[in-house]
């Protein structure tokens, strides 16, 4: 496929934006297997500038194999992903500038302090200002007080809201989110959502959420995409857990 | 700075994708992770040091028995302390690297926009640093407790520790693929490597007391010329430069092997998915 060169690419969306929808994500066939097991089959949708996705699904549906694949720490075997109509392959650096994630499954570097980390990951992608960025994510998540803790003496849900605090500091345009709210209690779960809702207002945050919870995306998300046995089985407005999966067979 | 060199250097570093900030950065985070953590403390600054204190006293018993044999002991003690500053590399640099698999991190840092070459520059700079702070402590115990060590060495030393530093470097690219293509099961890789070459390095023992095969593979293991030119130096006090122009031909074949291995190991780890399982 012919390769828009990335300085005319974004100028284009630049210029389009206001007029045509041009997807943000687009998953185009794209497949994974490990040895002789499916994990993901014929993967096709888009998601648009400002949308809020619900990616849901049993445990071994592929949820986490996608994000991966859309975080580039995994390669798919065939199609094609493509992020701000840049194809990953090619353009991996400058996509993942642009992007962030935060799980709950995973911590930041143990013997450093909460600072320490926030401040490498603010170096790596280069954000201006990053102790003012620190100060305020932090004190939004109320986790200020743990600035100069080591990350292992923290709880599951202080580590959780650190990788928030993370996730945020380079003012993403999408952000993913793995089973984020496995360890936070819900005024933590109500202030992130807030956030979320508050920069999809006004930045146009584009947000793609990964849960076992329907609860979560239904009160988050306003679009569904539902995973089962590595193809996609729903791709709508949310709609009740039991109502996606009872129709498979 | 005219015009066309700055285009050439901004030309340089995007087609590289490098940027400071991201590898000052990354730099850092290696040597944050190290200043609060007791195990990292230990195997850089104390585990070498009671290495030496060991050797120095045995060069010195070696000499208060028969002191026709002072080389002998000298020729170990320098094994020992020449040695360190390459295994101290490909240690340094496979830990900074397994500790953010151990901490969950690696993924983290995996997502950033940094690239392998950021990373790697910037996993080799920490470890530079680490082992200097080693380098140090050894320089103030050897002047406690064999101050002859430098006068016997002299400036000449400075050239065998560069060389076995940028091999360090070298052979650590090669830990990396394992880790790549293994995962954090290669935990051992760093000893691993570190003390086979040893053994065709011919660090302690002339390469001549080395059985024929193995005699054959040390005259591919670029360090087996320099820890021959050390034994040579200080028993004639003789330098000769092929000594090192041999083996600095060697290991930039080994350079280019290993950047290959990396390459590749890289995008296994990405297409097994490696990455997300360490």
């Amino acid at each position: 496929m012919l390769e828009i060169p990335i300085r005319y690419n974004i100028r284009l969306m630049k210029s389009s934006s206001k007029n045509i929808k041009i997807p943000l994500i687009q998953f185009s066939g794209v497949g994974k297997s490990y040895a002789k097991t499916t994990i993901l089959s014929n993967i096709t949708f888009s998601i648009l500038k400002g949308e809020m996705v619900g990616i849901l699904g049993p445990i071994g549906a592929g949820k986490t194999t996608l994000l991966h694949i859309m975080l580039n720490l995994i390669k798919q075997d065939i199609g094609t992903v493509r992020f701000f109509s840049l194809n990953m392959e090619h353009n991996a650096q400058s996509i993942l500038q642009r992007m962030n994630f935060a799980s709950s499954l995973l911590r930041l570097n143990g013997y450093s302090s909460v600072f320490e980390n926030l401040v490498t990951f603010g170096r790596l992608y280069r954000v201006q200002n990053i102790k003012n960025k620190i100060m305020n994510l932090t004190s939004y998540f109320n986790i200020k007080h743990l600035m100069h803790t080591k990350v292992y003496k923290l709880s599951a849900g202080e580590n959780t809201k650190v990788n928030l605090c993370k996730s945020f500091l380079n003012d993403p345009e999408i952000l993913l989110f793995d089973e984020i709210t496995a360890y936070l209690d819900p005024n933590s779960i109500s202030k992130l959502f807030s956030l979320l809702r508050k920069k999809n207002k006004t930045q146009k945050l584009t947000v793609l959420y990964v849960s076992h919870k329907y609860e979560d995306i239904e009160t988050l998300c306003s679009r569904l995409i539902a995973l089962n046995k590595g193809h996609i089985v729903y791709d709508g407005k949310a709609i009740k857990n039991q109502e996606i999966f009872s129709h498979e067979k | 700075m005219t015009e066309r060199q700055s285009r050439i250097k901004k030309y340089f570093l995007m087609k590289n994708n490098f940027s400071f900030q991201r590898f000052f950065g990354l730099t850092l985070h290696y040597l944050y992770s190290m200043k609060r953590n007791p195990t990292r403390i230990i195997e850089i600054l104390v585990w070498p040091s009671l290495e030496l204190i060991l050797f120095c006293f045995l060069t010195l018993s070696i000499n208060t028995v028969n002191s026709n044999m002072l080389k002998l002991g000298l020729s170990i003690l320098s094994g020992i302390v020449f040695w360190n500053f390459l295994a101290r590399i490909i240690q340094e640099t496979v830990a900074q690297f397994l500790d953010d698999a151990f901490s969950k991190n690696i993924q983290n840092i995996f997502i950033t926009p940094i690239s392998l070459f950021e990373l790697t520059i910037s996993l080799f700079f920490a470890s530079f640093v680490k082992m200097c702070l080693s380098l140090l402590l050894l320089s103030i115990l050897l002047i406690i407790f064999f101050p002859l060590f430098f006068s016997y060495i002299g400036y000449i030393g400075l050239i065998w520790t560069l060389f076995l530093i940028v091999f360090g470097c070298i052979l650590s690219l090669f830990a990396l693929s394992f880790i790549f293509l293994y995962g954090e099961r290669m935990s051992f890789i760093g000893w691993f490597i570190s003390t086979f070459i040893e053994i065709f390095s011919c660090v302690m023992y002339a390469r001549d007391i080395l059985p024929a095969p193995l005699k054959f593979i040390s005259f591919f293991i670029p360090t087996s010329y320099i820890f021959e030119s050390i034994r040579q130096y200080l028993s004639t006090g003789i330098f000769n430069p092929m000594d090192i122009i041999i083996p600095v031909y060697i290991t930039f074949i080994f350079f280019l092997i290993s950047l290959i291995c990396l390459k590749y190991s890289y995008a296994y780890a990405k297409k097994a998915g490696i990455l997300t399982k360490t």
